[in-house]
């Protein structure tokens, strides 16, 4: 095994992984931006709605590829964290849930932005999980 | 599980870095293996043991 290839081989997934989430987050920045404040005709509101589901194919494969290459303890870390974030989210939801509730149905919290908080704990949840092997 | 990774490693001068790429593993691995934080695969614990050529026994004890 040549060890330049096996570091290169490795070491550019994380990148790929970042460029390949940015480009979906952007799509969906850009389908949203199209559906909100231009006047689509009927077969182009599915066209915007969808597109960014070909950047998410895309960056799952990229993952799909990163965690293939990944180690073992890399793969440890990465089902601890997805674990952790799981059910953070579960709690998190519930909580938004009992909060809509006591205040009468109606939370200041618009639904199309909840997905954006997932990221986010994963990436605690991610932190959390690789600090435990240090 | 308490292992005599480190000794072994540093008696052939070998960096953190150079004993992850012999066994085809991260850095990070070979340094939660030597603090303890880490227990290897069956699959690992026998290539370290090849690497060194030894026992498993002989590296890793309960």
């Amino acid at each position: 095994m040549n060890p330049e290839s096996t570091i290169a081989r490795t070491s550019n997934h994380p990148r790929r992984v970042l460029v390949a989430g940015a480009t979906w987050f952007l799509v969906y920045l850009a389908s949203r931006f199209a559906l909100q404040e231009m006047r689509l005709a009927a077969p182009w509101t599915w066209v915007a709605t969808l597109a960014h589901l070909f950047a998410f194919f895309w960056f799952v494969s990229v993952v799909e590829r990163a965690l293939k290459s990944a180690d073992e303890l890399r793969r440890l870390i990465q089902l601890e964290a997805l674990a952790l974030a799981f059910s953070t989210t579960m709690v998190l939801l519930m909580t938004l849930g009992l909060m809509e509730i006591s205040h009468g149905g109606r939370l200041q919290f618009p639904l199309r932005d909840l997905w954006a908080m997932l990221p986010a704990i994963y990436a605690i949840c991610f932190a959390v999980a690789y600090q435990r092997y240090r | 599980m308490r292992n005599d990774l480190r000794e072994r490693r540093a008696q052939r001068d070998w960096s953190q870095g150079d004993l992850a790429e012999k066994l085809g593993v991260s850095r990070q691995t070979i340094n939660a293996l030597e603090t303890g934080k880490y227990s290897p695969s069956l699959e690992l614990a026998f290539k370290i043991a090849r690497l060194f050529k030894v026992l498993i026994e002989d590296v890793f004890q309960p």
